[in-house]
């Protein structure tokens, strides 16, 4: 008789259920043995859980390693590490930012810049997988994006709209990790083209498109009573899932032409701005994850060239992102998010370029329940090391996990039966909520 | 069929790929009948009742998918069905087996397992040429054991051994290696036991680490010859003798009571651009990273190893962690020693997963599931029929084509799939296969399928790619063998006056920005930063033409039996200006060096008369399919060119990069990313559906002279094209009840065949396998 085990083909959809019954704790957990080193996982996990000040995340994602002190964490003017940027104020008292960031530097009394992160990832592939994540990369499990674990964890959102989107040609993206693929996010390559297939063809009627579906179900009919395997029966809900989403209302919210020239302008004409643009009408319909990449910041030559023109795309878009949703009232339960997997040596190279930087860099979070305006941590006056407010990884990932009232030591065992949690033992800063 | 006459040097055994070892010869009929009796007995024993036998219609169409990797195509399904005789179903199973069919589908199979990927930590060259010898091995049905031997202990260049791609796919992972080695040869997983004691099974973290120093000697070396590692031994001892001058000329200066002249800074930026040429000759040979073996690479134990038996950071022996030891003989390596073990008939483990993944394959389910994540406590369910599959796989000498048709001849195969829900614990008796949905890569090559108008292999274009890419990397490797480290030295400085261009032009480019900003020219500001940003490859370009372009000719030289031209480094200044740099666009600063001819190197060159006959051979091909098509000779010209199209268009999921690119069609139908050992996923998505219904891929399946189409339109009435869609969809002819559905939808205005194909396409009996 076999042992009843978690079987990667027929059962992934069931951990679900698994996971949802680890909701009563760890001390349930069958399997370990008391004395072995297995005994206490994820002792250290945060115990810290809020009331969620945040419905919904939008995550800017700057791929290839945002310079730190060409951005949001800028030194003197004249300095040797700054080159020839100059620091600029900003509508928040106390917080400066590259002259890079104009438009930005408007709406910093929204923003919590994060100065004092640290990876221990200096390498593009596994420095993005443990942003995203929160673990290191294996070559053995797979862990899920936030995305992924909101999805399992609360789910909620627009009933027609995935809840989880990703906007963006990075082909790098944990998805769903060892969650089941229906948690994967739905890709959307390019924010012009919206949803791919998402029409019927040119040409065809809806009534004949429904009557052609209506055939295709008579034809299936008996093997559908001949085979009630759950697996068949998932393609009927999919299905039904797929015609919902074609017909939805919300489905034009995939529509950017329905947006006027000037705010699609505002934005930006870039696949950054619009893809913000996108994320804002996407989070209107109660599409809960939204992520936006904006690369290529990896600018080991050409810095003070290249740096700039991405800068620019950033400005706008994020600052207009930021306007957009306070007007509307939105900001306040939108989480927004901007990450990178490091940030950019202080020294400039010989190619005029800066290269890779773990040791300290910076992310922000703004709405959700962030209290703006400030300025968490801090790094010395070169920008080689923090000095104040060590946030790693999973501390800053466990920040968003908060804001959405997540809860951080809820144990989650894969479908190889190994435990994890949302972000391993990250704990959140709380003290940046207003 | 010889196809890929470079790779293989092969460290262990010198068996030609051509003819794998011959196979024991196995009874099939007689072995099938064993297997069946012992199913029946359990059966009987457990009150299970075997499925109904398959209809020649559902089995042709189950077998071309587990065999063949796709649907039958019209031709073929109406060939299988109107054939009298007994034995028309074994023949079909040799005919799968013995087709191109079989390496493309199995190469998927084992691409999931093995986690191959084209591109990424593996490496473009290593992953070429791995892949090359995955389909070698299924194209010559290697026998298992030897297959696995040939990964374990592998070690080289990528164009020595491509099997190297077995470590060079855990890059920098020799732990995580280990654990996917027990995973997949040993059907046991082990991975919790590298960071503590295992928590549900035996091993012990001990155990883990002793196991992954067999192979712990193995790391992942970039090319380090002569004119790539002494440069930079000449650039510092360069540097110091200008430095000494300098210091000298200095002192003299001040003790003649004379302002010193010069500035040593002109040192470090001259020396900083040469320098990163230096390096960068080593950057651009990354296709020759393999695998070296090294006995003095001692594993320790972790930082925090907590368990009374040792203590952290102390060396690890490799042992065994089941079955029997395994003793290095004389002058072995510990890899070659380990991969014996492994692949002994003696090994309690390995014959017991290849028996299961075989069998799974057939019937979708193991006679010990999960496969791969076997203990103690996991017994199988007839451990008779366990125990005969085993002595199969050993009678035939782990040929796995044998015992595939052994299975596939077995009564119980050839049921009816299973209609019950199996649930996970719940103890399965193989009355039949089980009902499962097509991989990913079923679905795509049925797809292709319906589209290719004839039948092709894999096209030219395919592997020529993945051979050049190979053969790519050994030539520049080689070449770099026939210069000098000076040689090499004198082409990184002249290379050094690009990447200098490129910095200033930077420079430049900035200023040159802020001021088209301030005059409001937005357009000028796009264009410097483009260009900046293109010309910051130009130092890497200089370099390949600067170094590897002469080498490589000097290597035709040789290779063409003339003397080797001397050396082309002058030391004439060089000056290198922006027009130089915007002109220069290659794309892979190898690439000029690449293209060069060189004898002995580029994919064997058929004569002319070979060429001829290959092209002929492939146009009879095409020919016959559009006279079975009833296509008229006027047009003919026109469709042998059409299915040249579609073949290129429309390839095989096997002809494709490793994984799918994200978004594709395969990997929407669920494809591994090969992240994870085999990661693919038959679950339903709403992009699944929103492909099925809205996309491209069904427009062109619809389109004329496609397979399907063709099928359609060569039977002349309405009834008959109801027949050809059926047959060529689902291998058979429609039920009354179907035929009188179709007929209602035409009366109700579904008057057009494309409405019945969309409709079937739709359905779940066309994606999943009875």
């Amino acid at each position: 008789m076999t042992t009843p085990r978690l079987n990667n083909e027929l059962t992934r959809r069931q951990f679900v259920a698994r996971a949802a019954s680890s909701i009563l704790g760890v001390g349930l957990l069958p399997h370990f043995l008391p004395g072995s080193a297995a005994a206490t996982p994820f002792e250290g996990a945060s115990k810290l859980r809020q009331v969620a000040t945040a419905r919904n995340v939008i995550y800017l994602y700057m791929s290839g390693g945002m310079s730190h002190l060409d951005t949001f964490d800028p030194k003197e003017a004249g300095s040797p590490v700054m080159g020839p940027v100059k620091p600029i104020a900003t509508s928040a008292d106390g917080v400066r930012v590259s002259e890079y960031l104009p438009s930005l530097a408007q709406q910093m009394h929204h923003v919590a810049v994060i100065s004092s992160l640290v990876s221990t990832q200096g390498a593009h592939e596994q420095g993005n997988y443990m942003m995203h994540t929160s673990y290191a990369l294996r070559g053995t499990i797979r862990h899920p994006s936030m995305g992924a674990w909101l999805d399992v964890l609360q789910g909620g959102g627009n009933g027609t709209l995935p809840n989880h989107v990703f906007i963006g040609n990075e082909s790098r993206h944990p998805g769903a990790g060892f969650f089941p693929a229906v948690h994967t996010p739905l890709f959307i390559n390019s924010p012009e083209a919206g949803v791919a297939n998402i029409n019927t063809f040119k040409g065809l009627t809806e009534t004949r498109f429904q009557q052609r579906m209506a055939l295709s179900a008579e034809l299936d009919a008996d093997f559908l009573a001949d085979h009630p395997q759950r697996n068949v029966k998932a393609y009927a809900d999919m299905y039904d899932g797929a015609i919902k989403m074609m017909k939805s209302e919300d489905l034009v919210a995939f529509d950017l032409t329905q947006e006027k020239d000037k705010m699609r302008d505002a934005y930006g004409r870039n696949p950054f701005g619009q893809g913000c643009l996108l994320a804002r009408r996407l989070v209107e319909r109660g599409v809960r994850f939204v992520e936006v990449t904006h690369g290529y910041w990896d600018s080991h030559s050409a810095n003070f060239v290249l740096t700039p023109g991405l800068c620019d795309g950033l400005d706008r878009g994020l600052s207009m992102l930021l306007r957009d949703l306070h007007s509307r009232g939105l900001l306040d339960e939108t989480l927004i998010v901007l990450a990178t997997e490091f940030g950019r040596t202080p020294d400039i190279n010989q190619n005029i370029g800066r290269d890779h930087y773990p040791k300290a860099f910076c992310g922000l979070l703004a709405g959700g329940g962030v209290a703006g305006g400030q300025v968490y941590g801090k790094t010395d006056k070169e920008g080689r090391d923090i000095v104040e407010g060590r946030t790693e990884i999973p501390d800053f990932n466990a920040t968003i996990a908060y804001a959405l009232g997540l809860p951080l030591d809820q144990i989650t065992i894969s479908p190889s039966n190994r435990p994890f949690t949302v972000c391993d033992k990250g704990q959140p800063i709380t003290s940046i909520f207003g | 069929m010889n196809k890929f006459p470079l790779t293989l040097l092969l460290s262990l055994c010198a068996v030609s790929f051509i003819h794998a070892a011959p196979s024991r010869t196995v009874d099939t009929m007689a072995v099938a009948r064993e297997l069946d009796a012992l199913l029946s007995a359990d059966w009987q024993k457990n009150n299970v009742q075997p499925n109904p036998p398959a209809t020649d219609e559902v089995f042709v169409r189950r077998v071309y998918l587990d065999i063949a990797g796709r649907i039958p195509t019209y031709r073929e399904a109406q060939e299988f069905l109107g054939a009298p005789g007994q034995d028309k179903r074994a023949e079909l199973i040799d005919k799968l087996l013995a087709s191109d069919d079989y390496e493309m589908r199995f190469f998927n199979y084992w691409a999931d397992v093995l986690r191959l990927q084209s591109f990424g930590a593996i490496g473009t060259v290593a992953g070429a040429a791995y892949t090359e010898y995955i389909r070698n091995s299924l194209h010559s049905n290697k026998p298992y054991d030897q297959f696995v031997r040939e990964l374990i202990s592998a070690k080289g260049r990528p164009w020595e051994n491509p099997a190297i791609g077995y470590y060079m796919r855990d890059n920098r992972m020799p732990l995580d290696n280990f654990a996917n080695t027990a995973r997949i040869f040993l059907g046991t997983r082990i991975e919790c036991a590298q960071c503590h004691d295992h928590p549900f099974d035996k091993w012990t973290q001990m155990q883990f680490y002793q196991m992954t120093a067999f192979t712990y000697g193995n790391d992942v070396k970039a090319i380090e010859n002569p004119a790539i590692m002494q440069p930079r031994e000449l650039l510092k001892a360069e540097r110091k003798d200008l430095t000494a001058h300098m210091e000298e000329a200095r002192k003299a200066s001040i003790a003649a009571g004379e302002q010193p002249k010069s500035d040593y800074r002109w040192i470090v930026d001259y020396f900083g651009f040469v320098g990163q040429a230096v390096a960068d000759i080593q950057y651009l040979a990354m296709g020759g990273t393999g695998i070296v073996y090294d006995d003095k690479r001692k594993l320790e134990l972790p930082h925090d190893y907590k368990y009374p038996d040792a203590q952290p950071k102390d060396v690890v022996e490799a042992k065994t962690m089941l079955g029997q030891s395994a003793e290095r003989a004389p002058g072995e390596r510990s890899t070659e020693a380990y991969a014996r073990w492994m692949t002994s008939p003696e090994n309690p483990r390995f014959t017991t997963v290849i028996a299961n993944r075989l069998w799974k394959l057939a019937f979708g389910l193991a006679v010990i599931e999960p496969l791969d994540e076997m203990s103690d406590a996991n017994t199988p369910v007839n451990p008779e029929l366990m125990k005969r599959l085993e002595n199969l796989v050993k009678e035939s000498g782990y040929d796995m084509k044998a015992c595939l048709r052994v299975i596939f001849n077995t009564r119980a195969y050839q049921a009816a799939a299973t209609k019950q829900e199996i649930v996970p614990g719940m103890p399965y008796h193989f009355p039949g296969p089980i009902l499962r949905r097509m991989t990913a890569e079923q679905m795509w090559d049925s797809f292709t399928t319906l589209i290719n108008a004839a039948p092709y292999a894999t096209p030219k274009i395919t592997t020529e790619n993945l051979h050049n890419r190979v053969v790519k990397g050994a030539k520049l490797i080689d070449a770099l063998d026939l210069i000098t480290p000076e040689e090499a030295y004198q082409g990184a400085k002249v290379a050094a006056e690009s990447y200098r261009a490129a910095a200033e032009m930077a420079a430049q480019g900035r200023l040159k920005i802020e001021e088209a900003k301030k005059a409001g020219d937005l357009q000028a500001v796009e264009t410097i930063t483009k260009q900046v940003a293109q010309v910051q490859g130009g130092g890497r370009r200089a370099l390949g033409r600067a170094v590897y372009l002469p080498a490589v000719q000097r290597l035709a030289e040789i290779k063409e039996g003339r003397p080797a031209p001397p050396s082309p480094f002058s030391d004439a200044p060089v000056h290198v200006t922006e027009a130089d740099l915007l002109a220069d666009t290659v794309a892979d600063p190898t690439m000029p060096a690449q293209q060069l001819k060189v004898n002995g190197y580029d994919k064997s060159e058929l004569t002319p008369e070979q060429e001829q006959a290959e092209a002929a051979r492939e146009e009879h091909a095409i020919v016959d399919a559009a006279n079975y098509f009833n296509v008229p000779e006027a047009r003919q010209k026109g469709f042998i060119a059409i299915c040249r199209n579609q073949r290129i268009y429309w390839s095989r999921a096997a002809d494709m990069i490793s994984p799918a690119f994200r978004g594709s069609y395969l990997r929407i139908f669920g494809q591994s990313d090969r992240e994870l050992i085999e990661n693919s996923s038959p679950d339903a998505s709403v992009p699944q559906a929103l492909t099925l219904m809205n996309s491209d891929l069904l427009k062109t399946v619809m389109s004329t002279d496609t397979q399907l189409m063709l099928a359609i339109k060569r039977n002349p009435d309405s009834e008959a094209q109801l027949d050809a869609t059926y047959l060529t969809l689902l291998s058979r002819k429609p039920t009354e009840h179907e035929r009188a559905v179709w007929h209602k939808a035409q009366a109700s205005g579904l008057d057009s065949i494309e409405d019945l194909i969309y409709a079937l396409i739709n359905t779940r009996r066309f994606i999943f396998v009875e």
